[in-house]
């Protein structure tokens, strides 16, 4: 296993998409620090400039790459049946869902990496622009929960775009269901059903975004642990629903 | 050595019967040949073989077991499918360097091969700026990346130009004297002609000749002329026989005495019946012919 995580890995490497991915991750960070700390204390702002816990809302920015984390698992995956890379991966090894696990292991890696550049860069832009605005950079609260929430739910995307590209093998169909989905269809769910949503991918995120304890408008939600096991058990169904169902496949 | 058994391999598409229980034997140290027209069946049955198609029923195995039960497929048995496969960003190495870490090879690997299928100048180009025929060169360098004894290789000479037939003909001449396995698809005959010793023959899905080509190549078949051809072709196809009208005399896939009892019972005139001298082509021709009216496109466009 150890051989086709690195495999998976060099797969990454060795192609543009990740660090592109990458690139759009900073600047969604980038956007959403920007605008929380350019905008405090203006009238309309959620935050005074001198909220103590200011800092603290600019580093949660990081988890903006949850998104993209999610694409990049999906693409991932999708890429092996669009290009063909499919047929000679699963002639080096036969058993598919040697494939499938091993990708998830690598997808881990790789959203930790995003996960901690983001959190760095986050931290950086915040406390420069903070400094440009002449505010003080206040390290109150709890930081460290903070930092742990955003590594978190980066993490915990990526396996489940795995398993989605897995089980819906065309990329195309994947990459705008998911993005339709997380961003229209349910938002929709939770206006029409609140109880439902906190059982969702979006509740479970944001149960485990409160572990930073900035605030969140999604009314009774898991305890953040509840949320992040919530958010692995839904790539492992969804992985071994694929593994059962799509990966067996004809590659004809 | 490996031998590789098929043993009524059979697979339908929705009401499209692909491969129609196909029984064969690829004997070890050899090249076969694995000839048939387009449409055939032979790209399904070679996945089949190699574990990408589950088969309708049937089983398609080396020395006894599937390909999905190899320890190490790539050391076991190489193979070219299809000139798809390869991520265009990617270049060739490092396509290679990804099928040799995931095998447990070394990664130096990817550089030896590349210089076995004379690819090592474009070692470092990504792979969407390839030609058809550098793709089949890497996919044959992907191949012989795990020094497998057996390779199986679908329609290989796709995309070459003449000089890069030659050289992959002379290639899997080496391979074979080397004493490995190959089975070597093909749609056209004389791709394959010079350098098999064995060759399967299918046509709609369904093996209709194995054996050494010099056996094939003493079977030329029969001409037959006569004034009265509708009957006789009845009455031949009735008898089993594969006939094609060729320039107002038909060619049957029979020796002249078989071809002259059908013609006496049917009773037909004959004014010629001659065995063909007969090249294999000619025997790939017959075999594969479809029903008299339409000449079958054997080697119909690509
Ligand atoms: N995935 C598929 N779905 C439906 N029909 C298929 C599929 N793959 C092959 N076929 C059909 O099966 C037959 C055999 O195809 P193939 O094995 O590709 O033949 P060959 O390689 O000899 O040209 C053809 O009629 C082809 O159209
Ligand atoms: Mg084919």
């Amino acid at each position: 296993m150890k051989a086709l995580v690195q495999a998976e890995l060099l797969k990454l490497r060795t192609v543009r998409l990740p660090a592109t991915l990458l690139l759009v991750t900073l600047a969604l960070v980038a956007l959403s620090v920007c605008a929380t700390v350019l905008t405090a204390g203006r009238t309309g702002a959620p935050l005074g400039a001198h909220d103590p816990d200011l800092f603290r809302v600019a580093l949660s920015s990081a988890s903006a790459g949850t998104t993209m984390l999610l694409v990049l698992g999906i693409l991932v995956l999708t890429q092996e049946f669009r290009f063909g890379t499919a047929t000679p991966s699963f002639l080096v090894t036969p058993r598919r869902e040697r494939v499938l696990v091993a990708k998830l292991l690598a997808i881990t890696l790789v959203g930790a990496l995003f996960a901690a550049v983001s959190v760095l860069f986050a931290a950086a832009l915040s406390v420069g622009l903070l400094r440009l605005r002449g505010l003080d950079v206040v390290l109150e609260g709890p930081l460290t929960r903070t930092v742990l929430a955003d590594l978190l739910v980066v993490v915990l995307y990526g396996p489940i775009g795995i398993a989605v590209g897995a089980l819906v093998r065309n990329q195309v169909a994947a990459v705008v269901g998911a993005l339709a989905y997380s961003f229209v269809v349910e938002n929709l769910l939770v206006a029409l059903l609140p109880d439902v949503g906190r059982w969702l991918p979006g509740g479970a995120s944001a149960a485990v975004l409160q572990l930073g304890d900035v605030a969140t408008t999604r009314g009774e939600l898991l305890p953040p642990l509840g949320g992040a096991l919530l958010l692995v058990a839904y790539a492992v169904v969804l992985s071994l629903v694929a593994a059962r169902l799509t990966l067996r496949r004809d590659l004809a | 050595m490996t031998t590789l058994a098929f043993d009524g391999l059979t697979k339908r598409f929705g009401a499209t019967t692909a491969v129609d229980g196909l029984t064969a034997t690829v004997r070890d140290g050899r090249v076969t040949g694995f000839l048939g027209p387009n449409g055939a069946g032979k790209t399904t049955t070679l996945r089949m073989l190699l574990g990408l198609v589950t088969p309708t029923a049937g089983t398609a195995t080396f020395d006894g077991r599937p390909y999905a039960a190899l320890q190490r497929p790539l050391q076991e048995v190489g193979t070219l499918l299809e000139a798809t496969g390869f991520h265009p960003g990617r270049t060739a190495r490092d396509h290679l360097r990804v099928l040799a870490v995931a095998a447990g090879l070394p990664q130096g690997r990817a550089d030896e091969v590349l210089r076995a299928v004379d690819l090592a100048p474009a070692a470092g180009k990504r792979v969407g700026q390839f030609s058809l025929g550098m793709r089949q060169r890497l996919g044959l360098a992907a191949a012989l990346l795990g020094d497998p004894p057996v390779l199986v290789l679908d329609e290989p000479a796709n995309g070459l130009d003449p000089q890069g037939i030659r050289w992959l003909r002379d290639t899997l001449r080496a391979l074979a004297a080397e004493g490995r396995t190959v089975l070597v698809s093909s749609h056209v005959l004389p791709e394959v002609e010079q350098t098999a010793d064995d060759v399967l023959v299918v046509h709609r899905g369904r093996l209709v000749r194995a054996g050494t080509v010099a056996e094939l190549r003493s079977e030329g078949g029969t001409r037959v002329r006569t004034p009265d051809a509708d009957r006789l072709v009845a009455a031949l196809q009735q008898a089993g026989h594969a006939v094609r009208r060729d320039d107002g005399d038909l060619l049957v896939g029979a020796p002249a005495p078989v071809v002259g009892q059908v013609a006496l019972q049917a009773g037909v005139v004959l004014h010629l019946l001659e065995e063909q001298g007969g090249g294999l082509e000619e025997v790939f021709l017959q075999l594969t012919a479809d029903a008299v009216p339409v000449p079958a496109p054997v080697w119909g466009a690509a």
